[in-house]
Formats: structure tokens, C-alpha cells, sequence
């Protein structure tokens, strides 16, 4: 039988399930839990910014100002919940990469965490500043957006359940 | 009938019973329990950081409101279905769970600071326009909504985790 942990993938998930810090958390009764709740709070403010981003998009916002001037984007807040996501969500994965390694949700989420923000990055970004795109296209990048987004923070839940 | 009575007749009610055992249902209705929930409390927690002033505080906070209003409440509203039919898979087992009381406290407590805010400023939400910085009130109401929010979600979380 070939070894399950062989490959890449398996050298890193190999390392990754003797990290200090990982061992750290996993020893402790109350650790997780807590850090667990950080990324809650981090992923809840994420879906926030990220839904006003859409709304807007979607034509919803009547004050008709972009965000690109200060003070009027949700974007800082966009990054800010995002580095409390993926910092708590490194930890609480070195805690128990094992149960992650072969966990269809996870690596589903994974793959959709790169791909929602690919899309942020570059025709989401795009559409949020420019000023000259029809609505229609807004609102295609939006509803896509927001079904990314949406996908990751479900397959994300499902890690807990399969 | 005490409530505890009551709570352990919901919980061995055949639709409780159904529901708890069921493969698919409980996860999708605990999942959409949790999105709505990152949903309408990560659009209120715009609302409180604009309050505050942390964030968007160019933004007039009556638009802001206008907008996230009906998708707060519609998230609000199916946080509460789907938090109902959780309850009732497992009424009796959270009910005498500490964390679970402490939990309903503090949403009562959001919902009254969300009502008081209503009451006393709802009116002068247009008045204070673009202004980044907010009456003492409103950055008050900010900091309470986020605080009891914070408890929920915490204890909500804990209720899972079985204490």
C-alpha cells in the first residue's frame, strides 16, 4: 500500500503536525476554542465587508460614492478581518493538520479561499473602481462575488461535520 | 409544566428527534444558522465601526443604514428560524447550560440597545450627515452592539462545544 502521506502535499502536512505552536494549542483545553472564536469574529466581519462591497455594486448604496476616495471604502476593514482569519484559521489548521489532511471540506475550502480572492484581487478590484463599467457587469461580479465568498465560509463549517 | 419540562417535551418531540438525527438536515440548518449570522452581525458591526468611527467614517450614516438595513434584518430573521429549530432538537440539553442563558441575556441586551438607538437618535441619524465623529450617544450604542455581539457569538460557540 503506497504511503498516504507521500507526495508534497504529504511533506506538508508531515512538518506541519509538529509545530510548536501547533503542539502548543493542541495540548491545551482552552486554547482552540478561543482562537476558534477569534476566527469567528474575523470571518463575521469579513462577510460584512464583503457583502457592503457587493451591495454596493448591486446598486443598493443611494449615496452613489465609490470607494476609492478615504474614508468611504470598505477595504481596510476587507484586509483587517481577513489577516485575523487566515492568522487564527493558520493556527487552529497547525493544531490539527491531520484532521484537515484528507478532509474534502477543507481542501474544498481552500481551493475556493484562492479563488475568491484571486477574483477580489483583480476583476473585483477592478469593477469597485472603475467608474465606467455598465451595471450589468457590477452586477455579475457581485452576485459572483458573494456565491465565492459564501462557498468558502460553507465548506468551511462542513470541515466540523464530515 | 416547568420549562424545563417543556424544553425536554420539545426535545423528544418527533420533529425535534427527526431533526437532530438527520444527516443532512442539522448540518444545513446549523450551517445556514452561522452564515446568517456572519451575515446580518457583519453588516451591524459596519453600522456599530461607523458609529464609532473606525471605519467608512466618511460615509453618511443614514445611507449606510438605508442600505444594510433590509439584509441585516432578513439575516436577523433566519438567524432566529434557524436558531429556533436548533433549540428545539436540543431544548432541554442547552436550556439548564449556563452558557446558553448568559447567551440569551446578552442578545436581549443587543436587541435593547438596537431599540434605544431607535428611539432616541433614529431621528437624527440624517442630521449628522458626512461628520466622522458622532455624538457621545451614538458611539456609545456603537461600542454596546459590538461588546453583546461579541458575547453571543462566544457563548453561541461554547453551547456547541458542550459546557
Amino acid at each position: 500500500m503506497a504511503d498516504p502521506l507521500a507526495g508534497l502535499m504529504g511533506l506538508l502536512f508531515r512538518w506541519s503536525q509538529n509545530t510548536t505552536l501547533g503542539v502548543i494549542v493542541r495540548k491545551s483545553d482552552s486554547l482552540f476554542p478561543i482562537i476558534e472564536v477569534v476566527h469567528l469574529f474575523g470571518l463575521t466581519l469579513l462577510l460584512g465587508a464583503v457583502v457592503a462591497m457587493n451591495l454596493r455594486l448591486l446598486g443598493f448604496d443611494a449615496s452613489g460614492r465609490l470607494e476609492t476616495s478615504q474614508g468611504q471604502g470598505y477595504t481596510p476593514l476587507f484586509w483587517t478581518a481577513l489577516a485575523v482569519t487566515v492568522v487564527t484559521g493558520t493556527v487552529l489548521f497547525l493544531a490539527e493538520p491531520l484532521k484537515c489532511y484528507n478532509n474534502a471540506a477543507f481542501l474544498a475550502k481552500m481551493a475556493l479561499l484562492a479563488v475568491a480572492l484571486l477574483f477580489h484581487l483583480t476583476l473585483h478590484r477592478w469593477i469597485r473602481r472603475s467608474g465606467d463599467s455598465t451595471a450589468a457587469a457590477r452586477r455579475a461580479v457581485a452576485v459572483l462575488s458573494l456565491a465565492l465568498w459564501f462557498a468558502v465560509g460553507v465548506a468551511g463549517r462542513f470541515i466540523g461535520f464530515i | 409544566m416547568s420549562i424545563l419540562q417543556a424544553c425536554q417535551a420539545m426535545q423528544n418531540s418527533a420533529f425535534g428527534m427527526a431533526l437532530l438525527g438527520s444527516r443532512y438536515m442539522f448540518p444545513l440548518v446549523e450551517t445556514t444558522h452561522v452564515l446568517c449570522l456572519s451575515l446580518s452581525v457583519g453588516l451591524l458591526a459596519i453600522v456599530d465601526l461607523r458609529l464609532i468611527g473606525l471605519s467608512i467614517a466618511a460615509r453618511p450614516v443614514d445611507a449606510v443604514l438605508r442600505m444594510l438595513r433590509p439584509w441585516m434584518l432578513g439575516g436577523f430573521v433566519a438567524m432566529f428560524l434557524t436558531g429556533v429549530l436548533l433549540f428545539w432538537s436540543e431544548a432541554a440539553n442547552v436550556y439548564v447550560k449556563p452558557m446558553f442563558r448568559l447567551k440569551l441575556l446578552f442578545l436581549a441586551l443587543a436587541g435593547i440597545n438596537a431599540l434605544c438607538f431607535e428611539w432616541r437618535l433614529g431621528r437624527r441619524v440624517s442630521e449628522w450627515g458626512a461628520r466622522p465623529t458622532l455624538p457621545r450617544a451614538a458611539r456609545f450604542a456603537g461600542y454596546a452592539s459590538l461588546f453583546c455581539w461579541a458575547v453571543v457569538i462566544l457563548c453561541g460557540r461554547w453551547v456547541a462545544y458542550g459546557v
